[in-house]
């Protein structure tokens, strides 16, 4: 049995909301009346999600595994909701609308589809799962929050519009795919994991990285590299076939080929220089 | 009025040594009684009933402390805690903020509590943060090892004259920062390491007043006597955690050896030297002789393992540990005093060094025969958080549970201490002394630490379990002032407590030379120098002598 669930935006709200309980698991196996009570944080008073929220339920006979899936499907626009799908460990959530800060952080497991803009904080400290975004994102993506080491620390995150600042800053593991642009400091201070950005980044890649592999499709309009990055050769990475393959297999077809040469500048020197940039040649 | 029923009594300084004893309480103080029948009564059997914690020295307020708070905000993010009707919100990390550090102090039965370091320029935010630490009273140490007019008093060559300028540089300093002793950190050695030099020992000259380390510390103890302070130099010695650093602790104990001094975390500098260059414990050379020298006290410094955060004026020492451990660091320099850093560190039992200190330490509290000269410390939080001393106690007072902890260290820890060896167990009495009653009696404070006539009305109640972590990790009652604050565990009341300051047999004045020397290079004006009275709003002055 599948159950999908389908909650649509009353009014939008006037002062920011913290709305982490609104993720698939917290809805499972609810009835209506039991998912209007799911409490969420307005301003500072707890209200019940029913007073925002129009909510239906759908069951469909088909499933294809013997886990219960639950889909939710989220309509309206929700920049003023906070965390939303923070933590959320399985099935799919899908967003028709703009979010705020902190959507899928911590996140380990299941599936966001957000078809809109996203705030900042997008899958900060991520541990598993997929994000994709069908528009833009904010700053911060998969970072680390204040004072920790480690952000990100698996999963994939898909972005089809632009990247905000320091994208995957701090990240430990997984993968960040960028269509378009990103703002400056991609991968600061990255302990490991991998980006690959289509469009044009901004100044200082890579700044502090550690480990890790940031990938630049796009040779045009490059801003310099820092001067603690160094030009090792240029070749073909055997991997960036099988990343191309796992890309396409999740919507995301690269029109570069499976052979495309690359400059290799390992760095950042002041860290060691065990990062590396792959500049498209 | 209160009167506490049933409860076993342990006052040391009284001679109670767990007897069922009533104890009376009539205005803020403990009286002989009898009180009127009418009287509240707090039945407290099955209980055991000591004086409210006294504790000698922890980082609780001031710009070091705040500076770690900033420096790790993901440790303040998971440890939150929201306010209620009667307590303030704040996090309680590895360096809680000031309105929590005063709520677990005295959920863990404390009522007084010294900040351990603060340096003269940096006194008002210490205050401002003291103010905000609520339930206790507290005090501070003014830093004064590094001190420029410290170093320049030293200077002079006239003996008459330079002991009169010291005795007025110090007493100015501990008026205008209204503090409560002479704290010395790494004397000369900070100064050094501005100077881009390297280590000091007893005898090198420091620039740029030519002072050595032993000037420093035997002229300030010396003033220390002769301004009577009630409590001695509080001493952070050279070479905090280097290998072989006993041999140099025991040089500064002979240099200092028959005038009073306070030897703190004793444990950072105990160590010996193995073969390989490595840390072994001195714990037995450096007891040997401490048992020796009843002038001299100590806390020990225990460390707890965990992640904690050391902090300290010992700003060459944290730059070497920052080097060693790589990760965040902030360092501080105080201008014409001292300087500080701050790094965050993470004590491992299966770490060869950290398991050797842990040893130390312990060893040290088990080695030194007399109580009331060593007393609980984890240097809060430099060698771990303050709400770890429940388990403390219980590695104390249990030997079985302490070679239990033993057996999960590095295995290589047996060849470099003697923790094995060590058959004490401490009683719940001597437990009263290390945490209550001789911190209060070296620190000079008549009226805390016993439950006689006369003392304050701050006053511990545990209940009784063999397992003694649990026993002390929440306090069934703890009354300050004669005020129920705590009741279960849980925090009844909040209010702020008294200001301990001095007051001293001589009006703190500069000579003309150090007074036109302030002026020409402090960024500070001489006038607005003193820390006004309004920061202490409740003060206590103990009288000198």
């Amino acid at each position: 049995m599948k159950s999908q669930i389908q909650l649509t935006l009353k009014k939008i709200p006037d002062i920011p909301v913290e709305a982490e309980n609104i993720k698939p698991e917290n809805m499972a196996g609810k009835t209506i009346s039991e998912i209007k009570a799911i409490p969420i944080l307005v301003g500072k008073c707890w209200e019940p999600a029913g007073d925002w929220f129009d909510i239906g339920i759908k069951e469909s006979p088909e499933s294809d595994s013997e886990k219960p899936v639950i889909d939710l499907f989220i309509k309206g626009d929700l920049t003023r909701f906070k965390r939303i799908g923070e933590g959320m460990s399985q099935g799919s959530m899908r967003i028709d609308g703009t979010v705020g800060f902190h959507a899928g952080a911590k996140m380990c497991g299941g599936e966001l589809i957000i078809n809109g803009n996203t705030g900042d904080y997008l899958g900060a400290h991520m541990k598993a799962g997929l994000i994709v975004v069908n528009g833009n994102a904010g700053h911060y993506i998969a970072a680390a929050y204040r004072g920790h080491a480690k952000g990100m620390a698996g999963g994939t995150i898909i972005i089809k519009g632009n990247a905000g600042q320091m994208l995957g800053a701090r990240m430990r593991r997984g993968l960040i795919y960028v269509t378009g642009d990103c703002g400056d400091a991609p991968g600061f201070n990255m302990k490991a994991g991998t980006i690959i950005i289509g469009g044009t980044p901004g100044a200082r890649a890579g700044a502090r990285m550690v480990r890790g592999t940031i990938m630049l499709l796009n040779k045009d309009n490059l801003p310099e590299l820092l001067p603690t990055f160094t030009y090792n050769c240029t070749y073909t990475p055997s991997f960036w076939g099988i990343a191309r393959g796992v890309l396409s297999k999740m919507g995301v077809q690269s029109e570069a080929g499976t052979d495309l040469l690359f400059k290799r500048y390992s760095g950042d020197t002041n860290e060691g220089g065990r990062g590396e940039i792959l500049i498209s040649a | 009025m209160l009167r506490i029923i049933n409860g076993k009594v342990y006052d040391p300084v009284n001679r109670i040594h767990g007897e069922i004893r009533d104890i009376c309480i009539r205005d803020q103080k403990i009286v002989e009684g009898p009180l009127p029948p009418e009287t509240e009564i707090i039945d407290a059997k099955g209980c055991v009933v000591m004086p409210g914690g006294v504790e000698i020295h922890s980082h609780v307020a001031g710009a070091k402390v705040n500076n770690g708070r900033m420096l790790c905000p993901e440790d303040s993010a998971d440890h939150f805690r929201a306010h209620t009707e009667i307590l303030r919100s704040g996090c309680n990390g590895v360096v809680p903020t000031t309105f929590l550090t005063g709520y677990e102090y005295a959920r863990l039965g404390y009522t007084t509590l010294f900040e351990a370091a603060v340096p003269p320029l940096k006194a008002r935010h210490a205050h401002e943060e003291l103010r905000d630490t609520p339930i206790l009273d507290t005090g501070c140490y003014t830093v004064m090892g590094n001190n420029y007019l410290v170093m320049k008093a030293l200077n002079e060559p006239d003996e008459i004259s330079r002991r009169e300028k010291l005795m007025g540089v110090v007493a100015w300093l501990l008026e205008s920062t209204r503090g409560y002793a002479v704290k010395i950190v790494n004397p000369g050695g900070v100064e050094n390491w501005k100077w881009n030099r390297g280590l000091v020992d007893l005898d090198t000259p420091v620039p740029p007043f030519d002072v050595t380390p032993r000037m420093i510390m035997t002229g300030l103890a010396r003033t220390a006597y002769e301004l009577k302070l009630p409590h001695p130099i509080h001493l952070h010695t050279n070479h905090l955690g280097e290998p072989g650093n006993m041999a140099y602790t025991l040089e500064t104990m002979k240099a200092l050896s028959g005038s009073r001094a306070h030897f703190t975390h004793l444990q950072f500098h105990s160590y010996d030297k193995s073969k390989r260059g490595g840390f072994a414990s001195g714990a037995v050379a450096i007891a040997e002789y401490f048992n020796n020298h009843p002038e001299f006290t100590c806390d020990a410094g225990l460390i707890v393992f965990g992640p904690t955060m050391t902090m300290t004026a010992d700003a060459p020492m944290e730059f070497s540990l920052h080097q060693m451990k790589g990760g965040k660091w902030s360092n501080l320099d105080i201008e014409m005093e001292t300087g500080s850093g701050v790094v965050p560190i993470k004590y491992q039992p299966d770490s060869l060094v950290n398991a050797v200190q842990w040893c130390l330490g312990l060893e040290l509290m088990l080695l030194i025969n007399d109580p009331w000269r060593v007393f609980l410390s984890t240097d809060h939080p430099n060698a771990g958080p303050f709400t770890s001393y429940p388990l403390l106690i219980k590695l104390l007072m249990d030997r079985d549970f302490r070679m239990s902890w033993y057996e999960m260290l590095h295995p290589k820890v047996k060849e470099y201490t003697c923790l094995h060896d060590l058959t004490r167990e401490y009683s719940l009495e001597e437990i009263a002394i290390v945490t209550r009653s001789g911190p209060a009696r070296a620190l000079g404070l008549k009226n805390r630490g016993h439950l006689g006539a006369g003392a304050y009305a701050d006053v511990a109640i545990y209940p009784f379990f063999d397992d003694k972590q649990k026993m002390f990790s929440s306090a069934s009652y703890l009354i300050k002032d004669g005020r129920v604050v705590v009741r279960d565990g849980a925090i009844k009341e909040s209010f702020s407590g008294r200001a301990l300051g001095l007051e001293l047999p001589v009006k703190g004045e500069l000579a003309g030379d150090l007074k036109e020397y302030f002026e020409q290079y402090s960024t500070v004006a001489f006038s607005n120098y003193r820390v006004e009275e309004e920061y202490t709003p409740r003060p206590e002055l103990i009288r000198c002598g």
